[in-house]
């Protein structure tokens, strides 16, 4: 068990010795290894007008907001599908955007963001998450929302709480786990999402992954380098933030 | 409690037909019945947890139709205790006394009152996965009746415990209407058990149920089963004296 742990935690961490040597040692050392260490990328990244400066707050933004935003709605939509007597069909419908392509997803909403005037611009790109991070959420309270849960907000209820005291004394505390993971997931999916904000962004929505595509394409290996480590860190900061409270609850 | 003319289908199935009950303030009606055959559609219904197709539901007068769970004051009871699980025997026990935002000193004072009545003083701080079966059940009762309701509906409270257990539990119900006189409806399938629970006694099968005056109709009725439950004693008996 410990094995698989430390495996896992490695798989996790390999790809980051290699991108911090490739954003400080690859600029004056190639091909020759490990050559000298230089912050130069480092320094031109944050200073120049490389666009990290922007694209930074707009992903934490972009990403914070969608998965709060779908996480509540998901949480608060699959309680009423959970009791609706067609519960199956709700939930089915909900893979919806996951049995199109993401690029085809993305050309069908652009047709409709353009109709209104919203193409390229934050909000087209944050309605276009939500279209994705929503149903997510769904599928994954559906499996929060058994029979076990549904007696105990029936069970509230007949001890006279009201649907509010019941959400937040029984159902959030219950639901913590679930919460937690959903919140995670959402927020990683939008973070590194780039089919679907680049075909609705139309290149002026610049997150962080699409910056770092751009290095990539333009074959700078440093620059992307950096962009990548920078990528990297709000995931795993998210990931130490929630460790305790992925932990089940034990109903 | 009064129901009148009952009605409930869950699409093609009807569950509820046409079903009429009445309880007297204080007392508890028994309700026999195989699983399946709609008695906790029944009780749900009764507790505002699940609405009727058809007929009306009375309590001291009242129309309760339309009458949200949660404000009809009368608590669901499940075969499963359903114990808050992050929450103390404490803590579980006051939960319908916070809600409804009582002074601490009173909400104290009440749920020290149940756990000793409860037999449970000494477990307060203990959380639901310490306690056995029936103490948790015993703390399902004291988190119904802390809120004083008017009503206990009762699905088989007893059904997942032992015969020791259900025994000791059956005896500890009955303790507690003595002491609290609520009005209650207790479902059960298990014919002694509705016997002994109840003041007065009723037979559900298929929707429908028969509300018998006194134990001699019900004796005397073919289909409550009664009879032969009788027939078997009389003959085990009648074998070990021979």
């Amino acid at each position: 068990m410990k094995f698989f742990r430390v495996f896992l935690i490695g798989l996790l961490v390999l790809p980051l010795p290699a991108l911090v040597w490739l954003s400080f040692w690859f600029p004056s050392s190639f091909p020759s290894f490990p050559g000298e260490p230089e912050v130069l990328s480092w320094i031109s990244m944050f200073s120049s007008d490389r666009g990290l400066l922007s694209s930074l707050p707009l992903s934490l933004a972009l990403s914070s907001l969608s998965a709060a935003f779908c996480s509540v709605l998901g949480f608060a939509v699959s309680r009423f599908i959970a009791i609706h007597p067609r519960r199956r069909t709700l939930v089915v419908a909900a893979y919806f955007p996951y049995l199109l392509s993401p690029v085809i997803f993305a050309f069908l909403l652009r047709f409709w963001f353009s109709l209104c005037g919203l193409s390229g611009t934050f909000m087209a790109v944050f309605i276009a998450q939500i279209c994705i991070l929503f149903p997510y959420n769904i599928i994954v309270f559906d499996a929060f929302w058994n029979d076990r849960s549904i007696a105990m907000d029936r069970q509230a209820a007949s001890l006279g709480a009201t649907l509010g005291q019941r959400i937040r004394y029984v159902l959030i505390p219950m639901a913590k786990p679930w919460l937690a993971l959903a919140l995670f997931q959402s927020f990683l999916i939008s973070w590194f999402e780039y089919g679907l904000s680049a075909t609705i962004g139309l290149g002026k929505v610049k997150t962080l992954t699409i910056l770092t595509y751009g290095f990539i394409q333009e074959a700078n290996p440093a620059f992307a380098a950096v962009s990548a480590l920078i990528l990297t860190l709000p995931p795993l900061l998210v990931l130490a933030l929630n460790r305790s409270l992925l932990r089940p609850v034990v109903l | 409690m009064i129901a009148k003319g009952l009605y409930k289908s869950f699409g093609p199935a009807r569950v509820l037909h046409n079903l009429s009950l009445s309880v007297e303030p204080g007392k508890t009606l028994s309700v026999a019945g195989r699983s399946g055959c709609g008695k906790t559609t029944l009780l749900r219904i009764l507790a505002g947890l699940e609405s009727a197709d058809a007929g009306t539901v009375m309590f001291d007068g009242a129309d309760l139709g339309g009458v949200a769970p949660e404000h009809r004051n009368m608590v669901y009871l499940n075969q499963e205790p359903l114990l808050f699980p992050y929450m103390s025997v404490w803590d579980n026990i006051a939960f319908g006394l916070k809600i409804r935002r009582l002074p601490a000193s009173e909400i104290a004072a009440r749920v020290e009152e149940l756990l000793q009545r409860l037999g449970l003083s000494e477990l307060g701080k203990r959380m639901p996965e310490q306690l056995s079966g029936g103490q948790r059940q015993r703390v399902a009762f004291g988190r119904a009746l802390a809120i004083r309701p008017s009503a206990l509906l009762l699905d088989e409270p007893f059904g997942s415990l032992d015969p020791d257990t259900r025994s000791e539990m059956q005896a500890f119900f009955l303790e507690l209407k003595s002491h609290f006189h609520f009005t209650s409806v207790f479902v059960t399938h298990d014919l002694k058990e509705a016997i002994r629970m109840g003041d007065s006694l009723a037979r559900m099968e298929n929707g429908s149920l028969r509300q018998y005056h006194n134990l001699r109709e019900m004796v005397s009725d073919e289909n409550s089963g009664l009879k032969n439950e009788i027939a078997f004693w009389r003959k085990l008996i009648s074998d070990h004296e021979s």
